[in-house]
């Protein structure tokens, strides 16, 4: 087993928090997981990567994951920004948060396996707000567990109560949850209806 | 190495005593003396010399120079605000 | 109880302070060395640590007060990085003189201008002669370790000096990854409470006194070279207290120097750090793919662990040196001192310097493996 991971989010959406729940998520199932952070100019709104490299091995690399095997991104709009998806491996995973609607599914997109998730309705539904801006990371993970079938949901959920003891760890408990029920896998973008 | 060896822990540790730099008294070319009816008790004397070399025991008392250790600098005699010490060639 | 968990090595290097159980905290902040101390003041705060933390508003006056603090009797700990490294170098070298068995963590981030925040490690080597010991860790797990054993080493009687333990800014500082949070009573059992064969600056405990006066040349000299025994008398204390290390706990980050894929390895790389650690992943392909590599984990840069690294040089036909570092009109500073090791000993092994990594440029296995072919096939 040997996964390597990129989040691409935007500065205060949580990208970075997001790997470091997945790693310890992880941890707990014993799979040996790194997460690994590029701090640039702090910026909300700015793009923002974090990695994650996952094995049943300890890694001794060091270096920033450069290729992926799965890449998360918190925005369609993230795609021509960064261009990420050409970090993507030929059988990578990419799960994106998108409401579905036809002009986020950049023509790129068709060529992986695609895992769709309404994040941003989640955190709205469940009034999960910081500073007024929906908090889209939890939901993220949880659809990450759905599109590669670990870790357990009942994983990320406790490290998420663990990290936020309170309604606050509760609400992204659920946002994480969800997300995992509601997120759909495609394996050809042009099922897309 | 199984024993401690003595010489890897040297310190240099003062602890204060009288005249660590032995009796500077014999350095003085000039002698500073405090004219006691000038004197105002102000104490700055005592303050500043760099060998503690003046004593005073109160504040009624015009200090006394300790001539064992008074090295003769004179910044007693700069530092006075009224001009209560004088100073005087050693052996006049 | 022991506990695993994936953290940053920020937070392993506060765990590591926490299980020595520090008395004394003080310590100015930096990126990318602020959650270490934002760490420990939080659990001082909460009452979850008994220690003393003291805010001061310098790296200057962090290390004086550890300084003092640890000649009054205590067990001290700060952190710092960089440019804050810098402006405390004039206490670093103090405390070594002083004969204070602080510990602190140097978070290695390249030095200004131009402003960056990002790994190198040119500023703690930039001590290596101020009589620190130096410790490198490559892996978060080796950060909390390191810290425990440099307090072994630095408190131990033969040895009384400060010790320092590096990781490469964001590649561990940021970077979480799982490691094993040490049961108490374990910790207790490998780090007894310190006890301070000399002086004790505590007016209840002895009489006043002043350290550090003026000492004329004759007698300057002699102060000067017990701080050299010192340091020799710590390669033993290293050795054994690595060892005792894996007695109890059964972990093995090496003394001195770690090898890797040493055995019949016709070159070996020498590194640093998490620098070293990321050689040996390489070295793993590279000798499925045919190439005798092996590399050392240059773990101890002082005292410099001369004898174990002409030993290995002699057995092999070429050696690179990967420094995140330089020494300006000089060399790389571990291929500098290596290759002054290897004529010391009369090792005639070529090296080869690669300078690589600096200001946190993104060392990839790829650059490691076409620096090996360049050197091997030559
Ligand atoms: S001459 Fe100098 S040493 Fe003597 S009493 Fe005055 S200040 Fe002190
Ligand atoms: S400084 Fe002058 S006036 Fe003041 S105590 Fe000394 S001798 Fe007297």
């Amino acid at each position: 087993m040997y996964y390597e991971v990129i989040w691409v989010g935007r500065g205060g959406q949580g990208a970075v928090t997001a790997s470091r729940i997945l790693a310890k998520a992880l941890n707990r199932e014993k799979i040996w997981a790194q997460a690994i952070v590029f701090f640039g100019a702090e910026r909300r709104g700015a793009p923002v990567y974090a990695y994650n490299r996952i094995s049943d091995q300890p890694i001794k690399y060091h270096h920033f994951v450069t290729d992926a095997d799965v890449i998360v991104i918190f925005e369609p709009s993230l795609i021509k920004l960064t261009n990420v998806l050409s970090r993507a491996r030929d059988n990578a995973t990419v799960i994106i948060n998108s409401a579905g609607r036809s002009e986020d599914m950049d023509s790129e997109l068709h060529k992986y396996r695609l895992a769709v998730v309404d994040a941003t309705s989640i955190a709205l539904q469940l009034n999960l707000l910081v500073a007024g801006i929906p908090v889209i990371n939890t939901a993220m993970i949880g659809a990450f567990a759905k599109a590669m079938g670990f870790p357990l949901i009942d994983s990320v959920k406790e490290v998420i109560k663990e990290a936020w003891p309170g309604k606050m760890g509760e609400l992204n408990a659920q946002a994480s949850e969800k997300a995992y029920r509601e997120t759909r896998i495609l394996e050809n973008i042009k099922s897309v209806s | 190495m199984s024993e401690i060896p003595d010489n890897h822990l040297i310190l240099p540790i003062s602890k204060p005593t009288k005249g660590a730099g032995g009796k500077t008294g014999s350095w003085r070319v000039f002698r500073p003396v405090i004219l006691e009816d000038k004197c105002i008790k102000c104490m700055m004397c005592w303050m500043y010399c760099p060998e503690a070399a003046i004593e005073a025991h109160s504040r009624n008392e015009v200090p006394k120079i300790n001539y064992d250790y008074c090295k003769g600098c004179l910044v007693c005699k700069e530092v006075c605000p009224v001009s209560a010490i004088k100073s005087e060639r050693e052996g006049e | 109880m022991e506990t695993y968990d994936v953290i940053t090595g920020n937070d392993a290097v506060a765990w590591g302070a926490r299980l020595s159980r520090v008395e004394v905290i003080a310590a100015y902040p930096i990126t990318p060395q602020t959650t270490i101390v934002e760490k420990l003041a939080e659990w001082v705060d909460k009452g979850e640590i008994d220690a003393r933390y003291i805010a001061v508003e310098s790296e200057h006056s962090a290390m004086s007060a550890a300084m003092g603090a640890s000649a009054a009797g205590a067990r001290a700990f700060t952190a710092t990085s960089s440019q804050g490294f810098l402006y405390m170098f004039e206490m670093i070298s103090w405390a070594a003189g002083a004969r204070t068995p602080v510990v602190m963590a140097v978070v290695n981030r390249a030095l200004g201008p131009p402003w960056n925040i990002w790994s190198e490690h040119t500023d703690a080597l930039m001590a290596r002669d101020t009589g620190w010991i130096q410790f490198w860790a490559s892996n978060n797990q080796e950060a909390l370790d390191s810290i425990i054993q440099a307090y072994r080493v630095a408190e131990d009687k033969k040895v009384i000096l400060p010790a320092m333990v590096m990781l490469g800014g964001f590649v561990l500082s940021h970077t979480a990854m799982p490691v094993r949070i040490h049961d108490q009573d374990k910790v207790d059992q490998y780090l007894p409470p310190y006890s301070p064969p000399h002086y004790v600056l505590n007016p209840k405990l002895s009489e006043p006194f002043a350290y550090g006066n003026i000492l004329f040349p004759w007698d300057y000299a002699k102060v000067r070279l017990s701080i050299q025994r010192a340091m020799e008398n710590s390669v033993d204390v290293i050795k054994k207290a690595a060892r005792e290390f894996q007695e109890i706990f059964g972990i093995w980050h090496g003394d001195l120097i770690k090898e890797a894929y040493t055995d019949n390895a016709e070159m070996l790389i020498f590194a640093l750090g998490a620098v070293a650690e990321q050689a040996e992943a390489t070295a793993e392909l590279l000798r499925k793919k045919g190439y005798k590599v092996g590399v050392v984990k240059v773990r101890v840069t002082r005292p410099f662990p001369k004898h174990e690294i002409a030993k290995l040089a002699n057995k092999v036909s070429r050696i690179i040196v990967i420094d995140r570092d330089i020494s300006f009109g000089w060399d790389g500073i571990l291929a500098g001192e290596i290759k002054a090791t290897l004529h010391e000993h009369n090792v005639d092994t070529p090296v080869t310097t690669k300078i690589m990594g600096i200001g946190g440029d993104d060392i990839l296995p790829d650059h490691i493996e076409k620096a090996v072919k360049e050197v091997y096939n030559k």
